[in-house]
């Protein structure tokens, strides 16, 4: 089950009893006044001198006002975050050096909008972030009463395997920008990063069907052979479109298997190469290749084998197998 | 600590245009009070920016060096120009200028971040100088308008996708303000107050104060009789004396070089003894500030408020300049004998220049050789000014000679300073010592405030003569003149010289009189404002705090109180904006949001992105033994709130009631 975050509220309500949620985690709100902020600090006591040594009582009315309005804009910043409910979805899969996006649900069950607030990966903390390829820019979200939005944080993937969402930080410095309310936020959640489909290597040779023996049990893709309903994971080429266009259900067109290219894609193929990593990379750009050409594929490495077979939930199937593969079976 | 993860963000146009608007509402009114220069080029700079902003003009600093240079030059003249205008550049006048042009400069440079906020906090400067220079209530509701503008500008710029329309940022402005409000409040009637100031005001500080001087030329009272400003504010005790007996009594003149009347240094501050007759008249005096050493008071005061004395001639005079509103109480008695008076003293009173005023000496020494009581030459004086044609008039003809020979024997239009000062010459020629008193003369009542109003416009000079027996008398030459000036006041006197209704409002005696009571209105209202807002010093503070029982209070224990107060009321607004917000649920949701708590109980929760009948078809998948009911409550459900059929409201909620998730997966 998803974890839920809510950020600390004043008067803790029980208003989520409706709220069907069940493993609910209260994270504390922190408040302190910006850059601005302390900076008007100073230039009201300056007010109140020149009020005071002028005896002004205008001066004095001004300067008590913008303090007043200095105190409420801390109530104003921190209900800008509080009561609000955070909780994550998975991730899609990514490859290698691509950038994963992690999406959040910020959930306002209350009747005030929340205005300006951003998400962040926590902590960017060295200065020179901009420089750093790791830094994104800061995801802006607001939100209008009772509406919830997904915010995805980008995360740089830069490492295969499985990819956890680090301390994100939620903050916000609406309306006045005068103080800065935040929050870290820990989500227990993953996100799958396949291996860099990379390497030169020339596909291992197919197998034909009928040397496997499996005759017109496996599908095919020279001659067809009829229809067949539609199963998730088909691939996309194999659809019957113009039946589509004729309003029937989704088919798929049955192809026999004579001619067709089975491909069993195993560990010996890429044992030539030293790293490991550049086996699975190898062994990713093959997969992605056969799926493509609409082959039929199997995948072998120490620690899995799955039989040949195509589409999109096979693919990713195979893909996952190489994200998850342990180092130790290598050896 | 707070990580800083945004980067700076630059300034966006609809931002810049609400800080331009708040920056220029700032300067426009210490702007019109300064050399019409500084404004204008305040507001140049700033269209400068918007212009940039909006019309792609090139700004100083980047690849437009040449502008740098321009800007740099445009500041120096500027600092030039001030040094020129102020013949300084400290003290308030100047300082304001260069905040005003510090402003301008600011939006002109303003780009990122820190540039917004210190713009903003200069205008916030900006707006406090201004009340250095003006208090009224009209200043405040304006300043007060031009602070919701920039919170606006704040908020425009902290809205960072540009999501909120400008109606909700303003609202979201207003909303600060008014919760602001009442804590400013309680801060401001219980912030210890304490007297005087920290340290030096600049000399400047009160200046431009129009009123009586203790200097009298021709035209120097004159010029206030347009001035529908008010003077003081009088509250009498019981019923106000008779207009003709209503003398405020400011500044003795005695020494005359010819043309003006000065007031001479005052040589013995012992205060002569007061006979007076009948019963005193008690009355509070609330003075508008004058920056001058004298209190007015009505003829003849018997005891001096505090910090003040009343010096020989029976002048109320102040050690400090009067530079803020002042309240004081009197008791005057309208009967009295001024009987004592040393030599010197009377010796002064018959000074008079060298080779001035010949042919007046003249008539004066005839006078003398007729009639020897000084009564007989008060009495003929003041027969010449009734019976010969002599003019009370607003706009006397140019004296460019000897200005009283020209005004007894040849011009005979005049002013009361004329009269005043013709009398007193004449009556120091004729060997009897006078002096020249300047002050008010009469009040205007208004009913709605129930006090008292002594304009700028009654402003008025008489005569003190001294009688042997009876000591100084008072004589007022332009009653001889013009009797209904003492009686009436100058609206009586000279109604068509005072213009305090408008053209279009006086035709009319409807019209006339609403405008007196609309501006009685404002009055009374300037006056409670003056009273508890302006005045609000160590003293009210001090009266106010009784009210509420609490006597000589120290300065620990008041600010003990504030920091509860304001504690309870940031708990109230606490409590009001953190009051529950119950989105509006009709009853099927309301109904509906149970079932799915149930649901959750059993473990089974509704995810944010599913609708009810997605959730139903999730259930029924997963938990075989759930669908029927499940599926008949969101069909329920669906047809009640979508399909309008609220009849199946009671089956609904019935369904709702029986439905026990948990025991059906159990079973």
């Amino acid at each position: 089950m998803t974890e839920c975050i809510v950020l600390e509220r004043l008067l803790s309500p029980a208003q989520y009893d409706h709220a069907n949620i069940s493993n609910l985690k209260r994270q504390r709100i922190y408040i302190l006044p910006t850059r601005p902020g302390f900076l008007l600090c100073f230039a009201l006591f300056t007010m109140l001198l020149g009020a005071i040594n002028y005896n002004n009582s205008m001066a004095y009315v001004l300067t008590f006002l913008l303090g007043s309005v200095y105190m409420v804009c801390i109530l104003h910043t921190y209900r800008n975050l509080a009561g609000l409910i955070i909780k994550s979805t998975p991730p899609k899969p990514v490859f290698t050096g691509e950038t994963a996006a992690f999406p959040l649900i910020i959930d306002n069950r209350n009747g005030q909008m929340r205005s300006a607030l951003q998400l962040v990966l926590h902590p960017p903390g060295n200065k020179n972030r901009h420089l750093d390829h790791h830094y994104h820019e800061p995801v802006v979200i607001n939100l209008q009463a009772n509406q919830w939005q997904q915010a995805k944080i980008p995360v740089r993937a830069s490492k295969r395997g499985l990819l956890p969402l680090e301390r994100v930080m939620i903050s916000t410095c609406f309306p006045l920008g005068l103080f800065r309310a935040w929050s870290n936020i820990q989500l227990n959640e993953k996100c799958l990063v396949y291996p860099k489909p990379e390497g030169a290597g020339q596909f291992p040779e197919p197998v034909s069907a009928q040397e496997q023996g499996l005759e017109g049990t496996r599908p095919g893709t020279n001659d067809f052979d009829g229809f067949r309903q539609y199963h998730p994971g088909d691939s996309i080429r194999n659809i019957a479109w113009k039946a589509v266009a004729r309003e029937q259900p989704l088919l798929i067109k049955r192809f026999s298997g004579e001619g067709s290219h089975t491909l069993m894609l195993t560990w010996d193929d890429v044992i030539h190469l030293q790293d490991i990593e550049l086996r699975l990379s190898q062994l990713c750009r093959w997969i992605l290749l056969a799926e493509n050409q609409g082959w039929i594929y199997g995948l072998e490495i120490p620690g899995f084998k799955t039989e040949p077979s195509q589409g999109t939930l096979h693919r990713n199937h195979c893909l996952e197998a190489l994200a998850r593969f342990d180092n130790g079976h290598a050896g | 600590m707070a990580m800083r993860a945004e980067t700076p963000r630059p300034l966006d146009k609809i931002s810049l245009c609400w800080l331009a608007a708040g920056i220029t509402l700032a300067i426009l009114p210490h702007g019109l009070r300064m050399p019409i220069w500084i404004l204008l080029l305040a507001l140049t700079l700033i269209l400068w920016r918007l212009g940039a902003s909006l019309k792609g003009w090139p700004l100083p600093g980047g690849k437009y060096y040449s502008l740098r240079l321009l800007q740099v030059f445009i500041m120096i003249c500027a600092g030039i120009g001030v040094y020129i205008s102020f013949h300084t550049l400290v003290g308030r006048e100047a300082g304001s200028a260069l905040l005003v042009l510090l402003a301008g400069f600011k939006i002109l440079e303003t780009r990122n971040e820190r540039d917004i906020y210190i713009a903003t906090f200069l205008g916030f400067f900006v707006i406090v100088t201004n009340f250095f220079a003006s208090e009224t209530i009209v200043t405040a509701v304006y300043m007060l308008f031009t602070l919701a503008v920039m919170f606006t500008a704040l908020i425009t710029y902290n809205d960072q996708s540009r999501t909120l329309p400008a109606q909700a940022r303003i609202k979201t402005a207003t909303v600060l303000i008014l919760q602001a409000l009442p804590v400013m409040i309680v801060l401001f009637l219980l912030f210890p107050r304490i007297n005087g100031p920290l340290w030096g005001m600049p000399q400047d500080a009160f200046t431009g104060m129009m009123g009586i001087d203790d200097q009298m030329e021709p035209g120097s009272i004159s010029r206030l009789i347009h001035s529908n400003n008010v003077a003081f504010r009088v509250e009498f005790e019981e019923t106000p004396p008779e207009k003709s007996r209503l003398y405020w009594r400011g500044p003795v003149l005695w020494y005359n070089d010819g043309r003006k009347w000065s007031r001479e240094r005052v040589i013995n501050s012992e205060t002569p003894p007061l006979q007076t007759t009948g019963s005193p008249v008690k009355y509070t005096i609330t003075l508008e500030p004058t920056n001058q050493r004298w209190l007015f008071a009505l003829e003849m005061p018997n005891q001096p408020p505090d910090d003040a004395y009343i010096a020989n001639d029976f002048q109320l005079r102040t050690t400090n300049p009067v530079n803020k509103r002042i309240r004081y109480t009197l008791s005057s008695y309208p009967e009295y004998e001024l009987g004592r008076s040393n030599i010197y003293e009377l010796q002064r009173a018959l000074q008079f220049p060298d080779n001035f005023h010949p042919k007046t000496m003249a008539l004066a020494k005839t006078w003398v050789n007729e009639a020897s009581r000084p009564e007989d030459i008060v009495d003929r004086a003041l027969r010449m000014f009734n019976e010969q044609n002599f003019y009370y008039t607003l706009t006397p003809p140019m004296l460019p000679g000897d200005h009283v020979d020209d005004f007894l024997f040849d011009t005979r239009q005049g002013f009361c300073e004329h009269y005043a000062s013709a009398f007193v010459v004449l009556m120091r020629a004729a060997g009897i010592p006078a002096r020249i008193i300047a002050g008010y003369q009469g009040i205007s009542f208004n009913p709605v405030g129930n006090y008292h109003i002594v304009y700028q416009r009654d402003a008025h000079a008489w005569a003190e003569v001294w009688l042997d027996g009876r000591g100084w008398v008072r004589v007022d030459p332009t009653s001889a003149v013009a009797p209904e000036r003492v009686q009436q006041g100058i609206g009586g006197a000279l109604p068509e010289a005072i213009i305090d209704v408008p053209a279009m409002f006086g035709q009319i005696k409807l019209s006339r009189d609403m405008w007196h009571n609309l501006r009685n209105t404002w009055d009374a209202m300037n006056n409670q404002w003056n009273q508890w807002v302006i005045s609000y010093g160590p003293d009210r503070q001090a009266l106010f705090l009784k009210k509420f029982g609490m006597k000589d209070i120290n300065l620990q224990l008041l600010t003990i109180i504030l920091v509860i107060i304001v504690a309870i009321m940031f708990a109230a607004i606490t409590l009001w904006m953190f009051r529950q917000y119950q989105p509006a649920r009709d009853r099927a949701r309301i109904l509906y949001d149970r079932f799915c708590h149930k649901l959750a109980l059993a473990g089974i929760q509704r995810m944010p992105y599913e609708g009810p009948v997605d959730f139903a078809k999730r259930i029924s998948t997963r938990y075989q033994r759930l669908a029927v009911a499940v599926n008949r409550v969101t069909g329920l459900y669906v047809s009640v709130r979508y399909g309008s059929k609220t009849e199946r409201l009671p089956e609904l909620e019935k369904e709702i009631r029986v439905f026990q998730p948990g025991k059906i997966l159990q079973s």
